[in-house]
C-alpha cells in the first residue's frame, strides 16, 4: 500500500529540482568573450545596453526566479493542476530556450565570442525535469478528482 | 449471565448478494491533494459512534472516515458484542450522512490528538525559502547586481577596460564605453556587418567578433592614483607604467572565397606585433597616456571620445586647460523634425555653439564640452561673419572678435518655409527634407523632394528648374559620351546601373537624430555618418563586387 503523503511529496521534490535547475542555469556561462564568461543576466544587461534586443524588456527577466519558485509554491498551497500548468508553461520556455540557443550558437563561428553549452544546457534539462513533475503532478491531480467524483455527494 | 440480543433499530436489510459494496472514504494507496489537509471529501472527527457504541469504546482513526473498516460482506459482528470498530454493513449510510435513518446520536467524547507529521512545515518552510531567494535575485536583478556596467571609480574603469583587452574580451570592453558610446559602436558595426554579408564580401555565418584578429597583452599597468577633474561628470586618469603588446592580423577568415581569390595579398598579410612600453612613450613625448572617463548615473565609464578631446586640449592648450573650458549646454527637442529645424536655424545664423548645443549630447558631449577651446571670439564662432566662412564686413552693433557671446551675423539665405519626412534608422530616426523654400538676395529658391521616385526639384529665381533622378542617368551618361566623347561601352551598362542606385540613396539621406537620456531628440553626427555610410552600401548588389574585383584585377 502506498502512502498517500510520497506521491505529491515526490512530485513536488520533481517540480522543485526542475525549477532550482533552470534558475542555477541562468547563472551558469552562456556565453565566453575571450576568456570571461557570462550568465544570462549579464548577457541580457549587455545586450539591453547595446539595443541589440529592441524594445524587448530585458528587466522582465529578472521575473524569471520567482516564476520559477511558482510551480512549487502552488504544489504546497494544494493547488496541484495550476501548479501543473505552471510548470508546464515554465518547462515549455526552459526547454525552447535552451535548445533553441544550442541549436542557433554552440559550435558556430571561430570569434572571441562564442555561446558555451553549461548554462543552456542546465536549463534545458531543469525544463525537462519541470516537464516530468507536471506529467507527475497531473496524474496525481486526476486520480484525486477521480477518488472525489466516486464519492456520492453528502 | 445470559447474552441479551442487541437492542435498538433493526440494521437494514442486507441483499443475499451485493457484489463489492462501495468504498467511502479514502482509498488505501491514494495519494491526498495536499500535507496536512484531509483529503478530498475527507470527513473531519465528527462522527458519532454507531448506534449501540458505547462512548469511548474504540478508538478513532484519526484520518480516516468513520466507518471505514468495514467487514466482509455477511459477516456480522458477534450477537450482543460490540465491535472494537464501528462497522457499516452494505447499504448502510455513513454515520454523518441521512437524516431519519439513524437516531440522534451521543457526542463523541474527545478523541487523542494524532501525531501531527512535520512535513507539511517542512515544505512549507523550503518554500519559502525558495520565494525567498527568488524574490531576491528578482530584487538584485532588477536593481543591475549582475549586469551593472561601469565602475565605482575612474580608475577602476580603466583597470577594467585593459583588463577586457587583456582578457580578449571584446564584449568587456564594449560594454565598458560609456553607453552612448558602446551602443553606437554597436549599432555601427552590426548594419556595417549586415551590408558585407549581403554583398558577399564576408561569410554569410560570420559574426562582427570575428572581424578583430588581435591579441592584446597588458602587463605591470600602473595608474596615477588620484585621477584629474575636469568637470563634474569628468575625470582623467594617467597611466604612468606599464607595457601594452598588440599581435594582429587580419582576420581572413571571414571573407568570401571570391574576394580571398581576388585580393591574395590580403590572405597573406603579415601579423603585426607592437609592443607599446608607456613610461618609455611618456618620456619621449612629454606627454603621460591619459584616459579620459565619464560619469552616468552614478558609475565611471571610459570614453573614447572625451579621450581624444582631452588629450588634444592637453597637447595643444596645455595642462591648465580646464580652466578655459566653458561647456555648451545641450538643447533638445521634442521631435526629430524641431530637431532639424533648430540645426537648420543654428546654421543660418552661423552660430557654432548653437550648432553644436543641437548635438547628441551622449556621443557628442566632449564636443560639448571642449568646443569653447576652439571658439575663443566671434570670429571662431560666427560661420557667416568674419568667420570661417564669411567676409569680415561686419554690420554695425555686431561684434568681430574678442567675445564668445555675441550675436552673430546670419546667413544672407534665410529658410522661409521647410518641411521634413522622418524615417526609423538603426539608433533613430532620419529627417530627410521634404520641401523647403528658401529666401535668397535673389529671390525664393525652392527645393522639393519625392521620395518614392526618388527625384529632387531644384527651383531657383532666373534659372531653369533642375530635376535630379536616377531616371535620368542613362540621358545623362548618353550626353556625356556624346559631347565629351566618353566611352562608356563595354560595362557602361553596370556603370549606370550602379550609379543610379547610388543617386537614389544619395536622394534619399538625411540627418539623423537620437533621442537622449531626457527623451529630447539631438542632432547625430555619428549615427548620420554611419547611415550615409550604410546607405552607400546598400546602394550595391553582389554583382557590383564581382565587377570592382574584375576591375581591380584587370
Amino acid at each position: 500500500m502506498r502512502d498517500h503523503r510520497t506521491a505529491p511529496l515526490a512530485a513536488w521534490i520533481v517540480t522543485a529540482a526542475g525549477s532550482v535547475s533552470i534558475i542555477v542555469g541562468t547563472f551558469l556561462p552562456w556565453v565566453v568573450s575571450g576568456r570571461v564568461n557570462r550568465h544570462l543576466y549579464q548577457l541580457a544587461g549587455v545586450a539591453d545596453r547595446l539595443g541589440v534586443v529592441g524594445n524587448v524588456p530585458v528587466a522582465a527577466l529578472f521575473a524569471l526566479p520567482v516564476l520559477c519558485a511558482l510551480p512549487s509554491g502552488l504544489m504546497a498551497l494544494s493547488l496541484l493542476r495550476t501548479g501543473a500548468v505552471a510548470s508546464l508553461l515554465l518547462a515549455a520556455i526552459a526547454i525552447f530556450a535552451g535548445s533553441a540557443v544550442l541549436a542557433i550558437g554552440v559550435g558556430r563561428g571561430s570569434g572571441t565570442i562564442a555561446i558555451t553549452p553549461v548554462g543552456p544546457v542546465t536549463v534545458a534539462i531543469g525544463g525537462l525535469v519541470l516537464l516530468a513533475g507536471a506529467v507527475i503532478t497531473i496524474r496525481l491531480s486526476s486520480q484525486v478528482r477521480r477518488v472525489v467524483e466516486a464519492r456520492p455527494s453528502s | 449471565m445470559t447474552e441479551q440480543p442487541p437492542t435498538g433499530p433493526a440494521y437494514p436489510p442486507k441483499p443475499e448478494s451485493a457484489g463489492s459494496p462501495p468504498q467511502y472514504g479514502p482509498q488505501p494507496g491514494l495519494p491526498v491533494p495536499g500535507w496536512g489537509q484531509p483529503p478530498y471529501g475527507e470527513q473531519p472527527h465528527t462522527q458519532q459512534p454507531q448506534y449501540g457504541q458505547a462512548p469511548g469504546y474504540g478508538q478513532q482513526p484519526t484520518a480516516q472516515q468513520p466507518n471505514t473498516p468495514q467487514p466482509p460482506y455477511g459477516q456480522q459482528p458477534q450477537y450482543g458484542q460490540q465491535p472494537a470498530f464501528p462497522t457499516q454493513g452494505y447499504g448502510e449510510q455513513p454515520a454523518s450522512g441521512v437524516p431519519g435513518q439513524l437516531p440522534p446520536e451521543p457526542p463523541m467524547p474527545p478523541v487523542p490528538a494524532a501525531k501531527k507529521s512535520k512535513l507539511p512545515l517542512l515544505i512549507a518552510a523550503a518554500v519559502a525559502i525558495v520565494a525567498l531567494v527568488a524574490a531576491g535575485v528578482a530584487f538584485a536583478g532588477s536593481r543591475g547586481w549582475f549586469t551593472a556596467s561601469g565602475a565605482a571609480t575612474p580608475n577602476e574603469a580603466v583597470e577594467n577596460v585593459f583588463q577586457s583587452l587583456a582578457d580578449g574580451d571584446i564584449l568587456g570592453v564594449v560594454d565598458t564605453l560609456t553607453p552612448s558610446e558602446a551602443k553606437f559602436s554597436a549599432d555601427m558595426t552590426g548594419d556595417f556587418v549586415d551590408q558585407l554579408k549581403r554583398l558577399k564580401i564576408i561569410d554569410s555565418s560570420a559574426t562582427p567578433d570575428q572581424m578583430y584578429s588581435m591579441k592584446v597583452t597588458v602587463s605591470g599597468l600602473t595608474l596615477s592614483p588620484t585621477p584629474i577633474t575636469i568637470n563634474d561628470h569628468v575625470q582623467v586618469v594617467e597611466v604612468t607604467a606599464g607595457t601594452i603588446t598588440f599581435d594582429g592580423a587580419a582576420a581572413t577568415d571571414v571573407l568570401t572565397d571570391k574576394v580571398r581569390a581576388a585580393l591574395p595579398e590580403v590572405k597573406a598579410a603579415t601579423p603585426a606585433h607592437e609592443t607599446f612600453d608607456i613610461a618609455t612613450q611618456t618620456a619621449k613625448t612629454g606627454n603621460a597616456l591619459r584616459i579620459a572617463s565619464v560619469k552616468e548615473d552614478g558609475r565611471w565609464y571610459p570614453s573614447v571620445a572625451y579621450t581624444i578631446a582631452d588629450n588634444a586640449a592637453y597637447t595643444t592648450v596645455g595642462p591648465d586647460y580646464v580652466s578655459k573650458l566653458s561647456p555648451v549646454p545641450p538643447t533638445g527637442s521634442a521631435t526629430p523634425a524641431q530637431a532639424m529645424d533648430k540645426l537648420m536655424n543654428a546654421l543660418v545664423e552661423g552660430d557654432v555653439s548653437k550648432l553644436v548645443a543641437t548635438l547628441d549630447p551622449g556621443t557628442m558631449g566632449a564636443v560639448q564640452d571642449y568646443a569653447s577651446l576652439a571658439f575663443t571670439s566671434d570670429s571662431d564662432r560666427c560661420m557667416w561673419s568674419n568667420g570661417m566662412f564669411g567676409s569680415s564686413d561686419l554690420p554695425e552693433g555686431e561684434s568681430g572678435s574678442g567675445s564668445t557671446s555675441g550675436s552673430c551675423r546670419p546667413s544672407e539665405v534665410s529658410i522661409k518655409d521647410a518641411s521634413w519626412t522622418t524615417t526609423k534608422v538603426t539608433g533613430g530616426q532620419k529627417v530627410s527634407i521634404g520641401s523647403l523654400t528658401l529666401e535668397t538676395p535673389d529671390g525664393t529658391a525652392t527645393i522639393k523632394r519625392d521620395p518614392s521616385v526618388p527625384s529632387l526639384t531644384l527651383v531657383s529665381p532666373d534659372r531653369k528648374t533642375i530635376v535630379i533622378s536616377p531616371n535620368d542617368v542613362p540621358d545623362f551618361f548618353a550626353k556625356l559620351s556624346e559631347n565629351f566623347g566618353v566611352d562608356l561601352t563595354g560595362e557602361s551598362a553596370q556603370v549606370t546601373d550602379i550609379v543610379q542606385r547610388e543617386l537614389a540613396e544619395v536622394l534619399n539621406l538625411g540627418i539623423t537624430m537620437v533621442q537622449g537620456p531626457d527623451g529630447q531628440w539631438y542632432v547625430s553626427p555619428l549615427h548620420t555618418y554611419s547611415d550615409v555610410f550604410v546607405s552607400l552600401l546598400r546602394g550595391l548588389q553582389p554583382a557590383d563586387i564581382d565587377f570592382f574585383l574584375k576591375q581591380f584585377n584587370s
